[in-house]
């Protein structure tokens, strides 16, 4: 029997990534299939929105999944501080191209759908700043992971910045709430009933699960290609440091 | 307690000799803040309203940039010529050494603004009850910018080109001091109550504090074990 922390083990997620891979690339081309179905054909326009609410669904899921990934890398950057579980960093690190990309679409289809409904692409409201300073942090961690000479460093540092970032991710949270400005608060994670009706919540959460498995997608394969690259290099100086033999 | 304030004192002394040596630094932050403020109103154009209603978060933008300027050299010099390395094997606390590059950091680069300021906000129309504030929220504010900043400068030390790196990194965290310092002025311009704004300005001093030591000197660490 296999222990669950065996999968934590690099060479353990190596052997399995591809079939994994496999399934949940099927999981996620379905949940897109069902997802944008609902979104674009299966649901009612909104009674104020009209159809510009359709933005929504690749809007919030795209904004969640901002969020979601900086937690992701901060708590893996902090575990990889403290244990300095190597598997924890390379997770983060793959994870932070993902987590740009998500938070510049939230920003680009915010910038669309206010245009319409704000009349203007950009506000300086309390929200959409937060959310440019995470896009900000996003690229200060790409940039410092890649700028020591030695890799190392590089992913300590990158890690310390991921921890002290974290910061910014409650203040996105709740801005709408302490600065009553432009941007709508939450409408789903209330504690009482969500204010949204249920013809519009299941194609959001298909979208949102569907983004879900996109990242997971996408993080295993990157997080593949680092191992073995690491091992194709380790490899390399192990022959280049071999004492010469003669082949017959 | 009195042996490590005995070092403290010796590393201050030690950064502000280090700092009269090459006198342009400072003197470099002040000329910029200086001439950025006057050359604004030649730019925007000299109305008197227009300056009263922006010049607080004109002095306050001025203040964070001046004060970012010199961040990149805060540590390098003692990183290059191996004091960094001899008091790491001396066991001397790094703690100590970060505490005291923060205050001279906000002594030679922050005070001297500071002291301008309310010159500078007189030339931009600015009344005497508005300076009072602002000269209160920046006296708050701009050590929390020190702090700040010496986490982002001893994050990149090893690094060779770090001229646009520590920008970057600093930038997106002196937000919320800038926000909490520009409203606390604005909110008393407007009537309303500046004490919440001095408050949070107040909680992030007391939290970036200790933070930016023991982060800093863990950077130090990181980059010292790196070499």
């Amino acid at each position: 029997m296999i222990k669950a922390h065996s999968y934590l083990q690099p060479n353990h997620l190596l052997t399995h990534a591809t079939r994994w891979r496999l399934w949940i690339g099927r999981l996620t081309l379905c949940l897109f299939a069902i997802g944008l179905y609902l979104a674009f054909i299966g649901s009612p326009p909104d009674y104020q929105q009209g159809e510009t609410v359709r933005i929504m669904y690749v809007h919030v899921p795209c904004a969640w999944m901002a969020m979601g990934i900086y937690s992701f890398i901060a708590i893996l950057s902090a575990i990889f501080l403290i244990w300095k579980y190597p598997l924890a960093c390379i997770l983060a690190r793959s994870a932070a191209p993902l987590g740009a990309l998500f938070t510049f679409l939230s920003l680009l289809t915010g910038a669309l759908w206010g245009k319409p409904m704000w009349g203007t692409w950009w506000v300086w409201d309390a929200r959409l700043t937060s959310v440019l300073i995470l896009l900000f942090l996003y690229l200060g961690y790409l940039a410092i992971s890649e700028a020591f000479e030695d890799t190392q460093t590089s992913l300590n540092a990158a890690s310390v910045l991921a921890v002290v970032g974290f910061i910014n991710v409650p203040i996105i949270k709740w801005s709408v709430v302490w600065w009553t400005t432009l941007h709508q608060p939450a409408s789903i994670t209330r504690i009482a009933a969500p204010a949204i009706h249920i013809s519009m919540l299941i194609p959001l959460m298909a979208m949102a699960l569907a983004f879900i498995g996109y990242f997971i997608w996408v993080l295993l394969l990157r997080v593949q290609i680092q191992l073995i690259s690491a091992k194709t290099h380790a490899l390399q100086l192990k022959l280049i440091h071999q004492p010469f033999k003669k082949t017959t | 307690m009195k042996k490590l304030f005995y070092v403290l004192w010796v590393l201050v002394v030690h950064n502000f000799r280090q700092a009269l040596r090459e006198k342009n630094e400072f003197l470099l932050n002040l000329g910029f803040f200086v001439a950025a403020a006057l050359i604004f109103p030649l730019s925007i154009g000299p109305e008197f309203e227009l300056l009263t209603r922006i010049g607080a978060g004109l002095i306050w933008t001025l203040t964070l940039f001046a004060s970012s300027l010199s961040l990149q050299r805060m540590f390098t010099a003692d990183f290059e010529d191996g004091t960094l390395e001899a008091l790491y094997f001396a066991s001397y606390p790094l703690e100590a050494f970060v505490a005291a590059k923060i205050i001279t950091h906000w002594i030679l680069c922050s005070l001297p603004v500071l002291l301008l300021v309310p010159a500078v906000a007189v030339c931009l129309h600015l009344s005497i009850f508005q300076i009072g504030l602002l000269i209160l929220s920046l006296s708050i504010g701009t050590p929390i910018l020190s702090f700040i900043g010496a986490i982002a400068a001893t994050l990149t030390l090893g690094i060779k080109s770090n001229s646009f790196l520590v920008p970057l990194l600093v930038l997106p965290l002196y937000i919320p001091v800038l926000i909490f310092g520009v409203n606390s002025v604005e909110a008393a311009f407007l009537g309303l109550s500046l004490k919440p704004y001095l408050f949070m300005l107040s909680g992030l001093f007391f939290l970036n504090l200790p933070l930016s030591i023991l982060i800093g000197a863990f950077n130090l660490k990181l980059n010292l074990k790196s070499l």
